[in-house]
């Protein structure tokens, strides 16, 4: 008798268990329809968030929290949509993330802080500003946007994004660079190394400067170029045929710094470091 | 005094007016004249933005100190910012000190946007390796611990290692541009570093806020 009682008991701990843990991860889906210019505020602790088209006037977001000690409000006025994670008492680490999914209209105006991602944003037009202290930054496919990153502790890894005004704040993750291009690149770093490879195509201006980071640049004879690299107490090697230019703003020192062209030299590009190496180098 | 002696002094004569070489090398150069202008522009639009927060003693303490570091201003008991006005201390206190701050931290990188733009002659000398610092032991002043002490646990050590990072990134470039006061690319890391700065405290106080 005693048993069966016991048995019982625990029959419906496991009902409760389940049921709890069943809440926790059920996802929740939110429903907007936006005109052009709209904008997008995502706030979230922790957790992984992914953006990418809709293919309509639609925003659909759709959230996995992880625990019951979690909850996601979001809202829309007018043309302006917010969605926040809020913490309900003191979860541990697992239990505070929120996984979310957010399909947009291609050219909304995106915000996204996050203390922990990763954060990936996909074949967006628009205006992104995404910030947060740990969270990993994936950003592709993304053309005739405006990306600002600002990140203190995540790599950032940007790939296949053109006609883009690109600038990165980045303290000691790493950015990485791959057919990136546009009127204006620019990344600064503080720890963070930085690689980039491609043609540094659009005749833009590409400025990539560092503390103690080393700057890899990588891209095929075929760049057209006009590229100074210069440290203050870091080295400077490079491999790619340049040629000299006549006149340059400053005194080239062998390992230190090199200025010179690449065919008609149409994109500006200029390495900086404090004591990082700068390494040039051909595909 | 060509540009880079005048500019090495400008903080100075935007108080006190400059001696009888440096009003005639002002005179006599429209870069450093249109300079010195937008620095006073800037300078008398900063004042407007006073009422506007209400910081504690402590922070306009802080900025002096920071200001008197950065060699912006002289050390003086009469500074050129108002009285300290009482606040009831408080987070929001602390924390619009803060917002303050960060202001004055993306002035300072207008500043030297402007000082990096227009000051340094059009050929620069490389800087010599023997000169060339290593990096400098990480530290953290009085002002970013304040921040630090607003954050909560979890946050503080990514900031409090970021903002030791930040700092000595700014004492390298300080160290470099004293040593060669004309050159650009000290200045660039300078600006750099206090962008850096300014970004941390900006999400640092949408941390806190």
């Amino acid at each position: 008798m005693r048993t069966s009682i016991r048995l019982k008991h625990l029959g419906w701990a496991a009902a409760l268990a389940a049921s709890a843990a069943f809440a926790a991860d059920a996802p929740k889906e939110f429903r907007y329809t936006v005109g052009p210019g709209a904008t997008l505020n995502v706030v979230n602790e922790s957790g992984s968030i992914t953006v990418r088209p809709s293919g309509s006037r639609q925003v659909i977001i759709t959230t996995t929290p992880h625990s019951d000690k979690v909850q996601v409000e979001s809202s829309q006025t007018g043309n302006r949509i917010e969605a926040q994670t809020h913490l309900v008492g003191k979860p541990t680490g697992e239990e505070s993330q929120v996984d979310y999914v957010i399909q947009v209209p291609a050219d909304i105006m995106l915000s996204v802080r996050a203390d922990a991602g990763p954060v990936r944003v996909e074949k967006l037009r628009s205006d992104m500003t995404l910030d947060g202290s740990m969270a990993a930054f994936i950003i592709e496919d993304c053309s005739n946007s405006h990306i600002h990153v600002h990140a203190i502790k995540g790599p950032v890894t940007i790939s296949h994004v053109n006609n883009a005004h690109v600038e990165i704040t980045s303290l000691s993750g790493d950015v990485q660079m791959d057919s990136v291009s546009g009127p204006k690149v620019s990344v600064n770093t503080n720890r963070g190394n930085i690689h980039y490879v491609g043609d540094f195509s659009g005749s833009g201006d590409y400025f990539f400067t560092s503390h103690s980071g080393d700057i890899d640049v990588s891209l095929p004879v075929t760049a057209s170029v006009d590229l100074t690299a210069r440290s203050v107490s870091g080295s400077v090697e490079q491999d790619f045929p340049l040629q000299q230019k006549p006149h340059v703003g400053f005194q080239a020192t062998p390992g230190r710094s090199f200025a010179g062209t690449s065919h008609s030299g149409a994109a500006s590009v200029q390495l900086r470091s404090f004591s990082g190496k700068i390494r040039v180098k051909k595909q | 005094m060509n540009c880079a002696e005048f500019q090495k002094v400008l903080p100075f004569i935007i108080e006190t007016g400059g001696n009888a070489e440096e009003e005639a090398h002002l005179k006599s150069c429209p870069v450093c004249g249109d300079l010195v202008a937008d620095l006073k522009y800037i300078a008398e639009q900063a004042k407007l933005l006073v009422p506007m927060v209400d910081p504690s003693p402590k922070v306009w303490s802080g900025i002096q100190n920071s200001l008197e570091r950065e060699g912006l201003v002289r050390p003086s008991g009469t500074g050129r910012f108002p009285a300290p006005v009482a606040v009831t201390p408080g987070r929001w206190g602390v924390t619009s000190g803060l917002v303050a701050l960060a202001a004055l931290l993306l002035l300072a990188f207008g500043l030297l946007t402007i000082y990096g733009r227009r000051g340094a002659p059009a050929n620069q000398a490389a800087l010599q390796p023997a000169s060339a610092p290593a990096t400098s032991a990480a530290a953290i002043d009085s002002d970013d611990a304040e921040l630090l002490q607003e954050l909560s646990q979890t946050d503080r050590p990514a900031y409090e290692d970021s903002l030791k990072n930040v700092n000595s990134y700014i004492a390298d470039a300080q160290r470099t541009l004293s040593e060669h006061p004309e050159s650009e690319e000290a200045r660039e890391h300078l600006m750099h570093a206090y962008d850096q700065k300014a970004m941390l405290y900006r999400m640092a106080v949408a941390r806190v806020q």
